[in-house]
């Protein structure tokens, strides 16, 4: 995917070119976004925000209102180059999810789009690490290799894994690791993903435990590598584009899974088809796409994703925009409790006189389950419990619905605050700063408007 | 000269992926093509738009907005964890130059306003 511009590149340079064949395609990055007013009172507020802030007296002073929080700072320049944002097109998919970057391939679901239970392949967020490899002509003859501290290797084609193993299915939230990264202050390096690094697909497969079984592991096994055929985006063949691993526990666990149909369909060559790993509760990158390759390790897995600040977080909490201590830094396992408002949208704009709103949302804790979702519309100072839904299986997220008042015409917003089932609540700010930006959930927080 | 020095090692990588390519069925996802005027117009904005997107598109730089000192950060990790060209010196300080006016660090992020006057 990445031969026209390395060709085009190679003659530029070959022939020192001034520049590239400047054909411009209308597409412009989105490089900043509107700026911030300075010290607006409330009304200046009010009128920035669009309509008067009904819950003004509980609104904490500094507070950014949701609706203006962006770039205090930007550049004069890059407002001038900024254009309507890159839209995004994928056959199957839908032109709404929001383009993060082409090569690789990046796009995340905005938070109104994760409104159904089950999310449908259309709505599904995309993550790639390297070059998109091309789907091959039999996908049953697609071969996975289970060595290392092993009894007995294993090489199967996809076709004998169906054959040999039951087949089992999972509904299971798959999260990038980085979801949430876009909160934290100062930015943190990275896709700058909102919340939508995230969807809950029905995934089928066999049980990982049962296949690594088959293999008999060895008692010095505890941990595991994952290799797949997505080549390095530099195009380098000995170059890895990403191998993560667990420790042995969370492989056994028995939803993890090779899978290879996403919501009873053959799994789609862009989410790893024709087989993929997929571990839930965990970073998406241990969910490895294009899977042709488990080995048993006897100690902490170090393939590119394992080291220095990648897939970690502090253990002490360092100096946001410091210098990371990498002795400080341990490896992200389970992904922290994050809530979501699926319905209304961000920005919805409700009718004249509208006095109560139904919402509807999802939460999910990663290894955990959630406990409890509540709302609040005056900034925080008050909340109300939602009506919780059970989970299908554990992994599966669990979706909520609310009854709000809007007591009159006005600006309001509508904040979620999930608690997992270890009492821990989402936060105010993206918590514990990371130079890559892991763990970031703090509250989802939408706007709306009434009149 | 940025470009000049920088010219042998991208041809280098460059070279490395085209090998018969021409057979292969056509691919999953063509990205489309990125120009540098698609970016802010700083000082050395095409030697350091030609240079990073050797590997991928330039839109993954521009989501990012970053101290000098954290754009520096990038250059090694680019280096030491994905074999980038090390660069150094003059040509580093020119794309540094580059990276943090095009993308200073910005303070709030991840939110936009569906309310803001247009
Ligand atoms: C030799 C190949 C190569 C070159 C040249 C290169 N990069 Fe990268 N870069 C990568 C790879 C591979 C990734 C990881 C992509 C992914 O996982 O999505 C990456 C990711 C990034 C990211 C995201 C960082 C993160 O932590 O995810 C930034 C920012 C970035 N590159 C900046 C640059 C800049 C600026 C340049 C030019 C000065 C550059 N890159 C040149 C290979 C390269």
């Amino acid at each position: 995917m990445a031969r026209r511009r390395e060709r085009s590149i190679e003659e530029m340079y070959a022939e020192d070119a001034e520049r590239a064949d400047a054909v411009a395609f209308g597409r412009r990055a989105d490089v900043s976004r509107r700026g911030f007013l300075n010290g607006a009172g409330l009304a200046a507020m009010s009128a920035a925000v669009g309509g008067t802030i009904v819950h003004s007296a509980t609104m904490p002073g500094g507070l950014i209102p949701a609706a203006l929080a962006q770039e205090a700072k930007k550049a004069p320049e890059a407002a001038a180059a900024a254009k309507a944002p890159q839209p995004f097109s994928f056959p199957g998919k839908d032109p709404g999810l929001t383009l993060l970057g082409e090569r690789p391939l990046v796009a995340e679901t905005p938070e109104h789009l994760l409104d159904d239970e089950t999310t449908p392949f259309s709505k599904f967020f995309i993550r790639n690490n390297g070059q998109l490899p091309d789907p091959p002509a039999q996908p049953d003859t697609w071969e996975l290799t289970i060595d290392g501290e092993v009894n007995s290797p294993l090489k199967l084609t996809l076709g004998e894994l169906k054959k040999r193993f039951a087949e089992k299915s999972v509904h299971a939230v798959l999260e990038c690791g980085g979801n949430g990264r876009s909160f934290y202050t100062p930015s943190a390096r990275g896709n700058q993903w909102t919340n939508g690094g995230a969807g809950c697909a029905k995934w089928t497969g066999a049980s990982l435990a049962e296949v690594l079984k088959a293999a008999g592991p060895k008692s010095s096994a505890v941990y595991t590598a994952h290799y797949g055929t997505d080549q390095h985006l530099s195009g380098d063949p000995k170059q890895l584009t990403l191998s993560r691993g667990m420790p042995i526990p969370k492989a056994m666990e028995a939803e993890a899974l090779i899978v290879w149909a996403m919501n009873d369909e053959a799994l789609p060559n862009i989410h790893g088809g024709p087989l993929r790993l997929m571990i839930p509760g965990w970073p998406g990158s241990l969910s490895h796409k294009w899977l042709n390759k488990i080995t048993l390790r006897d100690k902490e897995h170090d393939g590119p994703g394992m080291t220095g600040t990648s897939y970690r977080v502090p253990i002490q909490p360092m100096v946001p925009g410091g210098k990371p201590d990498s002795k400080n830094f341990k490896i992200l396992e389970s992904m922290p409790v994050r809530g979501i408002v699926t319905n209304p949208a961000n920005g919805a704009k409700l009718a004249a006189g509208t006095r109560e709103l139904a919402l509807r949302g999802a939460a999910w804790a990663g290894d955990n389950s959630v406990k409890a979702v509540h709302v609040s519309t005056d900034f925080g100072s008050t909340w109300q419990p939602t009506q919780l839904g059970a989970p299908r299986n554990r992994f599966d997220w669990q979706r909520w619905t609310a009854n709000i008042k809007l007591p009159s015409d006005g600006y309001y917003e509508i904040w979620v605050r999930a608690t997992d089932s270890q009492d821990r609540m989402q936060p105010h700010v993206a918590p514990n700063w990371n130079p890559q930006g892991y763990g970031g959930n703090p509250m989802h927080r939408i706007a709306v408007l009434v009149g | 000269m940025l470009r000049k020095s920088l010219a042998a090692m991208l041809i280098g990588s460059a070279l490395a992926v085209s090998p018969a390519l021409s057979q292969q069925p056509p691919p999953a996802f063509e990205p489309r093509d990125e120009t540098p005027e698609m970016y802010p117009d700083h000082p050395n904005r095409e030697e350091t738009f030609y240079f990073c997107i050797a590997c991928h598109s330039f839109q993954i730089v521009a989501q990012q907005g970053l101290s000098r000192h954290r754009w520096d950060e990038v250059l090694t990790f680019m280096t030491e964890r994905h074999k980038m060209p090390d660069v150094q010196g003059d040509d580093r300080e020119k794309m540094l130059d580059y990276l943090s006016s095009a993308f200073p660090e910005r303070q709030q992020r991840g939110w936009k306003n569906p309310f803001a006057p247009q």
